[in-house]
């Protein structure tokens, strides 16, 4: 008889891996198979090796740890796969086992509890930091820095971050203390936002032009106060225990209203809460309220088209293509629903980017965790941008950071905004032509 | 025959490390275990090790090396077969062609493309689909399963009915020999002497390993029209089928799933929305020049109302088309959905047996107590019928496989063959003998001992052992219990 | 061993057949004599079994075997030694199966092309296989010599719609290839293994095809051009579009009355009749395009005619021994190459030909690649004519290396005896040659049937 592998707690469910035939249709779908070739490296390698460790015939050691490592969590294997196999829960639960067993060590441990345990959760040491980031860039220091190449002593990844990371001109949308802003118009729906941690602090821009987008729509807007981050790294990262408390932070903290949505602007934290109700399954006390809360949670973009959109009447003169993150495509479904957004804006040209659901890999922290492949991943991504484009609109705060990197790193031009971005330029553009035609 | 012996394996190891680089050489057993098996997962066996060559050259190294030291070897695409033909059963090495993935050379004008073995068959229609061509083979598969494998398979699809298998594509290649000398075969068509091309395709790496393939590629269609017909009775399903042919129409695609299959897709990534009290669904393809098109798939609608469907429609526009048949080519993947495991036989039937055939299909469902669900090229009368059986349950495993060869021996029966275009890798070896006599085989193992004298390459495939070597593995789900 | 006199033989083989043994007396003088496979010895067996016994006793007499279907390939294959018994596949003919819904019939080996097309018809199916002389030509022989026609562009040729044969080797075994199903892939493709074989590795004695639907409609267009540049361009621009020609034929003479002494194209189109009418307009457009003359074009039933009389015309141009005109030499080449290039080896075979004193005529498929250059003499005398065999082995040579520098290669499909023995009629041997003849040795250990006539010696 054998011994099975997992011993820990939410161990890989045998019928998410069952499911599996182990007919190669996700191959091809996997960022990490397409540059390696290997079968370890592919969705049904992956899975495989899980099924074998569930087994028994497998250990919990550093081998079997590297391709469960390597995965993006992208889950394009799960938009191919004819069977519905969960493969991004059966790599968070099995990276779960590995960080019971094998808890992280030296740098990794210390990064690991920096952002993940002492900096995502708490706002205010984000705002702190965001802060310190902006006296960073306005106080000269950046341009000092840069000068004396003090940038060079960090890695060649967060060297190009600090190049590319935008000028953080706006204060965080949840400091602002503002708890409920009213809808412009008349009122349609009354909805929750969710700020995020890292969003908030580095695209804060992008959090207001959620709130103004659906102030425009009709919609009343209500920012808990309590809210923290979504815990969606924790989970990719095997730390369940820290993703668990979170979210049970949030749906304390969403709950307590009656909302017609939470919306959220991350395809990341937005696939993680959806998924709220997966995690805390065997949670006596939140599994219903969990279940509860994932089924209000809505994409911004899917909100708004279920909402109907009150189209921009102003145009945008813009040529625009569209990637799709990872999390909304492949984990969320969510395709048509942006470009629904973008075309609906006067003017602009929307155009199709190859491969667009294919992960930029940005993946979460993938991109400082595993610089080379990520940056293959990025390097084929920018190749693919048609000539021509102003920008390219995404959904997702993790592909903003690392198309902005491929900008930097590829002397490229091109504007890296959020889909809400541009629905927001073309209101705004609105109310200035309004404006004028009032004042003319 | 014996697993390798170690420190001939060891000194193997280390020879292809200085050859490929550490990084394209895997031996530790973590890293083996995800090439235990390729889509076919009732048989399974580690490889040696894995080595990843880059080129022509390589490979003939490899293999020139595996020869003079007498360790056995396989050459493995995508790992998408499905009757266990790429399956390490006595501890091969494989060679795996997926770095060899580039698509070498388009000519248009004279309507060619030369690929590596590696290269994705649906990336070649992409790749070439801007100036209007495609390359016509399109197994279930395609977007994750190599050329070099469909040429070892010799690979067929839903559209062979009217442009032919993989065979009828290939002009050219590159062989490395199960020695390791590379040849060329074939180039410009009737390439005198024996019809080697033929011959290799479709001999599921046992002569050898092909390193390059030129292949035809086609102008695309002027215009497809598409018919979905939906069917209360199986037969009636499989009578249109008939009546079709009879009209004198070539379908590009003609296409069956029943109920059961149904039920999968619908559970599937893919539904399209059918009605689950249907017994069978059609898919009738027509495509070529548009002018007179119209009134072929017309034809088509109005046999299929002779045989009193309940509902016929034309795809709308092209998303209607990809999505019925995202929905189709996904039908084997699906059948997870309905069960934990399945057994996918592929025999091929004249298609004017096909109601006898199906009926038979039933009646052995019932008395091994297994459901079966029918996807199929119903054109070409290969039918794919689908064991669902559960592994975990003792002794499904074994009467799913024993189900299976019973539905091999009524296509056999009526005149059919016991594979279409899966091969018969490990899974039908046995089933070889329900259609060949003992000297038929012998004349076959003879060719193969040209190409392959001393049993390297991918050895105990394809025929019949005297005694077979292969246990059906347990369920490992006993195992553990 | 104790090999057996002619007549000892002759008394076996009679006894074998029900007396299905003929002696052949004395040397043949006819004119087609030089084309033909000469024995003591033919033998007409009635069935498999009886081709069984013959080839059995032939092997294991020492007896060298030529199998022989309707004699229109005599002339092809390197001819080292006469045989000491030719296999005649005459008797063994007719449909075995013609099942028209699942497309497909099964015919015995010596049943000719004609007749199964005419079985085939009457249920509106066809083979789409054009070898020319139909009358003769059998369906074993066509699979052994892999002969195909103008058509073959659209259709492919027998390798594509073979799916099953019976066999009979040297030693005696019965065999099946393959399966009576249009999908098969069972065990290795057999089947190919004959294709194109020769009758080197075994007797044929079955044969089952795919067939497809009659064409509902044939169009036909004939083009002219006043140079071949304008034929290059036309070749690129057709097969660049998603017409569909059946036959797309470069050509340097027509029926007498298109002709005008230029290069022509003969484009054919088989679907259904608005698809049809539909190409033809489009042709017409691409070729006015391209400096193309169109000089008549028709569809329906007088497309269906004016296509027969223009293909017929041109498939009657390729020799059999039947049709050798007394007191000429006739040598006929196959050529293959890509595509593109067979525009420029109608200029230069053409010219090779006129360098050593000849004139050939020439037909290239521009959709297939597959051409033929003929050249006729006649001879000043009875017998061969030392100054033209000399003409003829020079051009066979020039163009055999004028393909071979394109990637191609030229076969004398058609010569004389006395003119093979001294070339090489399948052009240079290539580097599988080793496999080939491994094939050969296991199959055919004792070389009974046709030795030295393919490739290589084989």
């Amino acid at each position: 008889m054998n011994k099975r592998s997992f011993i820990y707690e939410d161990a890989p469910d045998e019928n998410k891996f069952s499911a599996c035939v182990h007919c190669g249709m996700c191959l091809e779908a996997c960022p990490t198979y397409q540059e390696t070739g290997m079968e370890m490296h592919s969705p049904r390698g992956r899975v495989y090796l899980i099924k074998s460790a569930a087994e028994g015939k497998l250990e919990l050691n550093s081998f079997f740890r590297h391709p469960i490592d390597t995965c993006l969590d992208c889950r394009a294997c799960e938009t191919a796969c004819p069977s519905n196999v969960q493969v991004g829960a059966l790599i968070e639960e099995t990276r779960g086992q590995f960080f019971q067993a094998d808890p992280p060590r030296g740098l990794s441990a210390f990064l690991h509890r920096l952002f993940l345990h002492k900096l995502f959760p708490y706002p205010k040491r984000m705002r702190m930091l965001g802060s310190l980031l902006k006296f960073y860039q306005k106080s000269g220091l950046q341009t000092l820095a840069r000068k004396l190449n003090l940038v060079k002593v960090l890695p060649d990844h967060l060297a190009e971050m600090e190049r590319a990371l935008p000028e953080l001109k706006r204060p965080p949308v949840l400091a602002s203390g503002i708890e409920v802003l009213p809808a412009i118009g008349e009122k349609r729906a009354s909805v929750a936002v969710v700020t995020g941690c890292v969003m908030d602090v580095v695209y804060s821009d992008v959090n207001e032009a959620t709130v103004n987008v659906l102030r425009k729509n009709g919609c009343e807007v209500w920012i808990p106060q309590n809210q923290t981050c979504c815990g969606a790294l924790h989970v990719h990262a095997g730390d369940r225990e820290m993703a668990k408390k979170l979210a049970k932070a949030n749906i304390d903290a969403f709950l307590a209203r009656d909302v017609d949505a939470i919306i959220i602007n991350a395809a990341g934290c937005g696939s993680a809460m959806k998924e709220y109700g997966e995690l805390l399954k065997n949670d006596k006390e939140y599994a219903h309220q969990a279940k509860q809360f994932a089924e209000k949670v809505k994409d911004v973009s899917q909100f708004l088209l279920e909402l109907g959109l009150i189209a921009p009447k102003a145009s945008l003169n813009m040529t625009v293509t569209y990637h799709d993150a990872c999390h909304l495509a492949h984990a969320q479904g969510i395709r048509s629903e942006p470009r629904t957004l973008l075309q609906s804006i006067p003017g602009l040209n929307l155009i199709e980017l190859p491969d667009a659901d294919r992960c930029c890999g940005s993946a979460g922290i993938y991109n400082l965790t595993h610089p080379e492949m990520a940056g293959r991943l990025l390097e084929r991504k920018m190749d693919d941008i048609p000539h021509g484009c102003d920008a390219v609109a995404m959904g997702n705060p993790g592909c903003m950071m690392q198309f902005a990197v491929g900008v930097v790193r590829h002397g490229r031009k091109e504007e890296i905004l959020h889909t809400v971005q541009l629905l927001d330029r073309a209101y705004r553009e609105e109310e200035r032509l309004q404006g004028g035609e009032q004042r003319g | 025959m014996d697993k390798v012996d170690k420190n001939k394996l060891n000194a193997f190891i280390q020879f292809a490390k200085d050859l490929l680089g550490d990084m394209y050489v895997l031996h530790r057993y973590e890293d083996l275990v995800a090439y235990e098996c390729d889509a076919y997962v009732i048989h399974k066996g580690a490889p040696s090790a894995v080595v990843f060559p880059a080129d022509t050259e390589q490979t003939a190294q490899l293999v020139r090396y595996l020869h003079e030291h007498e360790i056995p070897f396989l050459p493995r695409g995508a790992g998408t077969g499905l009757s266990g033909g790429a399956i390490p059963l006595h501890g091969e090495v494989i060679i795996s062609l997926t770095r060899m993935n580039k698509l070498l050379h388009v000519d248009y004008l004279n309507r060619r493309a030369v690929v590596q073995p590696g290269y994705i068959n649906l990336k070649l229609t992409h790749s070439i689909a801007a100036k209007g061509y495609y390359y016509a083979p399109d197994p279930s598969s395609q977007a994750s399963c190599t050329i070099g494998g469909n040429v070892g398979e010799n690979a067929g699809g839903a559209h062979c009915l009217k442009y032919g298998v993989t065979t009828n594509h290939v002009l050219g290649l590159k062989l490395v020999t199960c020695e390791g000398d590379v040849v060329e075969i074939g180039g410009v068509p009737d390439t005198p002497g024996y019809d080697l091309l033929g011959l290799l395709t479709g001999s599921e790496g046992t002569l050898g390993i092909v390193t390059e393939i030129t292949v035809r590629i086609l102008k695309t269609p002027q215009a497809v029209k598409t018919a979905l017909a939906l069917f209360d009775d199986v037969e009636d399903a499989s009578r249109a089928v008939s009546d079709i042919i009879a009209r004198g129409i070539v379908p590009a695609a003609l296409e069956m799933m029943d109920k059961t299959a149904i039920e999968g897709v619908e559970n599937g990534n893919y539904p399209v929305g059918y009605p689950r009290d249907i017994e069978a669904v059609l898919i009738v393809e027509v495509d070529g020049i548009e002018a007179g098109l119209q009134e072929q798939i017309d034809q088509v609608i109005e046999v299929c109302r002779q045989h009193r469907v309940r509902e016929v429609v034309q795809a709308k526009n092209d998303a209607e088309r990809a999505a019925w048949w995202a929905n189709r080519k996904t039908a084997f993947g699906a059948m997870g959905t309905i069960s934990p495991d399945y057994l996918v036989q592929d025999g091929v039937i004249p298609r004017t047996k096909l109601p006898e055939v199906l009926l038979k299909i039933r009646k052995i469902s019932e008395r091994y107590r297994l459901r079966i669900a029918n996807v199929f090229h119903a054109g070409d009368g290969n039918l794919h019928p689908l064991i669902l059986f559960d592994a975990r349950v003792p002794g499904e495993t074994e009467r799913a496989v024993k189900a299976g060869s019973e539905v091999l021996k009524v296509c056999v029966e009526v005149g059919g063959s016991i594979t279409g275009e899966h091969g018969v890798g490990i899974e039908k070896m046995e089933d070889m003998r329900v259609l060949f006599t003992e000297e038929e085989i012998a004349a076959q193992t003879d060719i193969r001992d040209v190409f392959n004298p001393r049993g390297l390459c991918n050895p105990g495939k394809m025929f019949p052992q005297p005694a077979r070597c292969v246990e059906v593995k347990k369920p490992a789900s006993m195992e553990i219990s | 061993m104790n090999r057996p006199s002619v007549p000892e033989a002759a008394e076996v083989l009679a006894e074998m057949t029900g007396g299905g043994c003929v002696v052949n007396e004395g040397a043949d003088s006819s004119a087609d004599a030089a084309y033909r496979i000469c024995s003591g010895l033919t033998v007409y067996p009635r069935n498999e079994e009886e081709v069984a016994n013959v080839l059995k006793w032939a092997n294991e007499n020492g007896y060298r075997v030529a199998p022989q279907g309707g004699g229109t390939k005599d002339a092809l294959g390197q001819a080292v030694t006469d045989p000491d018994l030719i296999i005649s596949m005459q008797k063994i003919n007719g449909i075995v199966q013609h099942s028209a819904g699942d497309l497909i019939v099964t015919a015995y080996a010596g049943t000719t092309i004609a007749q199964l097309q005419q079985t085939l018809a009457r249920a509106g199916q066809v083979l789409p296989i054009d070898p020319g002389h139909e009358e003769q030509t059998t369906l074993g022989g066509l699979v052994a010599a892999n002969t195909s026609g103008l058509k073959r562009g659209m259709y492919g040729s027998i390798r594509d719609y073979l799916i099953a044969t019976r066999v009979v080797y040297p030693d005696g075994r019965r065999l099946r290839t393959g399966a009576k199903v249009v999908k098969n892939v069972a065990g290795y493709d057999m089947n190919k293994l004959f294709v194109g074989s020769m009758g080197t590795l075994g007797i044929l004695t079955e044969v089952t095809v795919k067939v497809r639907p009659l064409p509902q409609s044939t169009g036909c267009a004939l083009l002219q051009a006043d140079n071949l540049e304008h034929i290059q361009k036309l070749q690129a621009a057709l097969l660049d579009t998603q017409l569909e020609p059946c036959v797309f034929e470069l050509t340097d003479r027509l029926p007498d009355e298109f002709d005008a002494g230029k290069a022509y194209v003969v484009v054919t189109f088989e679907d259904v009749l608005p698809s049809v009418r539909y190409q033809l307009e489009q042709l017409r457009q691409i070729a006015s395009t391209c400096g193309v003359q169109v000089l008549d074009s028709s569809d329906g039933d007088e497309g269906k005619e004016m296509a027969e009389k223009v293909l017929g015309a041109i498939r009657k141009r390729w020799p059999t021994p039947d049709h050798v005109v007394p007191a000429s030499t006739v040598v006929a080449l196959k050529l293959s190459s890509l595509l593109a290039d067979v525009p420029a080896l109608y200029d230069k075979v053409r010219l090779a030909a006129e360098e050593c004193g000849l004139e050939a005529t020439f037909n290239g498929g521009l959709s297939s690649g597959i051409s033929r250059a003929i050249v006729t003499v006649h001879n000043e005398e009875r017998v061969g004519n030392e100054h033209h065999d000399e003409a003829l082995k020079q051009w066979i040579m020039k163009t055999q290396s004028l393909l071979e520098e394109c990637g191609g290669h030229a076969v004398v499909e058609f010569a004389p005896k006395r003119l093979k023995s001294s070339i090489a009629v399948w052009g240079k041997d290539r580097p599988d040659m080793v496999l080939m003849r491994g094939i050969k040795n296991k199959i055919d250990p004792q070389g009974t049937l046709n030795p030295g006539r393919f490739v290589g010696g084989i």
